[in-house]
């Protein structure tokens, strides 16, 4: 069968295909924004709320605040230190799995940036309950090496609902933190000098072990998984990446 | 491209300073589309509900959509990421079907014809239904829903080359697979 005739054929495939009805749309649409206005109104208190704690926190002392379920970022008076990384299996991100194998362990939607494609490793950690994955980028021309993880991006997920908070960043005074709004949901932008990362347990003790600089970072929730996207990336081409997770 | 461009961006304008109105303009607009898009992907259960997210998320973020931008393909790839989400938590997807038609009138073709027309759409559809979701994510966007090139490229976040690519991929894999159900 030619080409032109094979694409003529998928074409009236096309237009046979049993696909719904759409007219009902638009009032599903209005009902749910509608409904939403109040909830709207909340997450619009909560960036301002936010905001202003973002400020005190500038403003000076060891205030520590919980946006993000599961994140809190510490204002430290001098920037942390942590040993300088290398292969991503020293990163402390739990075990190496496949794609598959990861979405089989935890109890979230692991969702994958479209932007990025399949991640090069796929790690899977306990902590919290519930799991957590970190997706591994590889540094190209994209994306270029961030000297504190040594990869290209990590991405990481987990449940937010966490009690203690689950990771805590302790960031110096050179580093810049602001509540940003990522695909309408709330989130935290965090660049500048690096931060450091600890991961806590279940008693609230922080490993130190497992410390480690991050670079520039976005916290975001979608639903009850919170996110967290680290690179060398600006904060727009980070926006981009996750709206490819939306 | 006509005066539509122009009026997206208005539209999407006004929505963007709280002009619900304007919104549901859009999403009238768009809603067939939509839905196509994500029964293509996720199969007849999931696409009403997988549309009305997408058009729930994409108002939620037109603060960040850049003013002038084609609204019709970044509406599509939120309707494209919250669709392959639904097919990759429920880990099923629904196959595609063929509507059943009722053939009348002088223009009717025989019966046995009819028979024969049938026969061969569930065959090729068969043969799209077997190749890779990415495969048939191509095929579906360029020939289910008459998708240009260059829009997929916008779509999928891709280079205009790799879509060229992807495509001639999926439809050397589609011939195979028509062999195949042949067979």
């Amino acid at each position: 069968m030619s080409e032109d005739r094979l694409e003529e054929r998928l074409r009236d495939l096309g237009s046979h295909l049993d696909a719904p009805d759409a007219t009902a749309l638009p009032d599903g649409v209005r009902q749910r924004l509608q409904e939403e206005d109040r909830p709207r109104r909340r997450r619009g208190l909560a960036a301002l709320l936010a905001a202003a704690l973002a400020v005190a926190i500038v403003g000076g002392g060891a205030l520590a605040f919980l946006l993000i379920p599961g994140v809190e970022i510490r204002r430290v008076p001098t920037p942390p230190t942590a040993p300088a990384p290398g292969a991503p299996e020293r990163l402390d991100l739990g075990r190496r799995v496949s794609l598959a194998e990861a979405r089989d362990a935890v109890d979230i939607n692991v969702l994958i940036p479209q932007r990025l494609g399949s991640p090069d490793d796929v790690f899977v950690g306990r902590r919290p309950d519930g799991g957590r994955v970190t997706l591994v980028y590889e540094p190209d021309s994209d994306l270029p090496e961030d000297e504190n993880t040594g990869v290209g991006m990590l991405v990481t997920l987990f449940r937010g609902s966490t009690e203690p908070a689950f990771v805590q960043k302790e960031a110096g005074p050179e580093t810049s933190v602001r509540p940003i709004t990522v695909e309408g949901s709330p989130g935290m932008w965090i660049e500048g000098a690096p931060h450091a990362v600890m991961y806590v347990d279940g008693d609230g003790r922080l490993f130190s072990d497992s410390l480690r600089l991050a670079g520039n970072v976005l916290i975001w929730q979608v639903g009850e998984v919170t996110l967290r996207l680290e690179s060398r990336l600006p904060l727009d081409p980070s926006l981009e990446v996750a709206a490819s997770m939306a | 491209m006509g005066s539509r461009p122009l009026e997206d961006t208005e539209l999407v304008e006004r929505a963007r300073h709280g002009d619900v109105a304007a919104y549901e303009t859009l999403v009238r607009r768009y809603q067939a589309l939509a839905v196509r898009a994500a029964y293509v992907i996720a199969g007849r259960a999931e696409a009403e509900d997988a549309a009305q997210e997408a058009f729930v998320k994409a108002y939620r973020a037109l603060d960040r959509f850049r003013p002038g931008a084609p609204f019709r393909p970044w509406l599509l790839r939120i309707v494209t990421n919250e669709a392959r989400n639904r097919v990759r938590s429920s880990r099923r997807r629904e196959a595609l079907a063929l509507r059943a038609v009722a053939v009348s009138g002088d223009a009717a073709p025989s019966p046995e014809a009819a028979a024969e027309e049938l026969e061969a759409r569930r065959e090729l559809l068969e043969s799209v239904e077997r190749l890779p979701p990415a495969d048939r994510e191509v095929i579906a966007f360029r020939y289910f829903m008459g998708l240009s090139e260059a829009e997929m490229a916008e779509v999928l976040a891709v280079p205009a080359g790799t879509v060229k690519s992807r495509l001639s991929r999926a439809m050397t894999r589609l011939r195979t697979e028509m062999v195949a159900t042949h067979e």
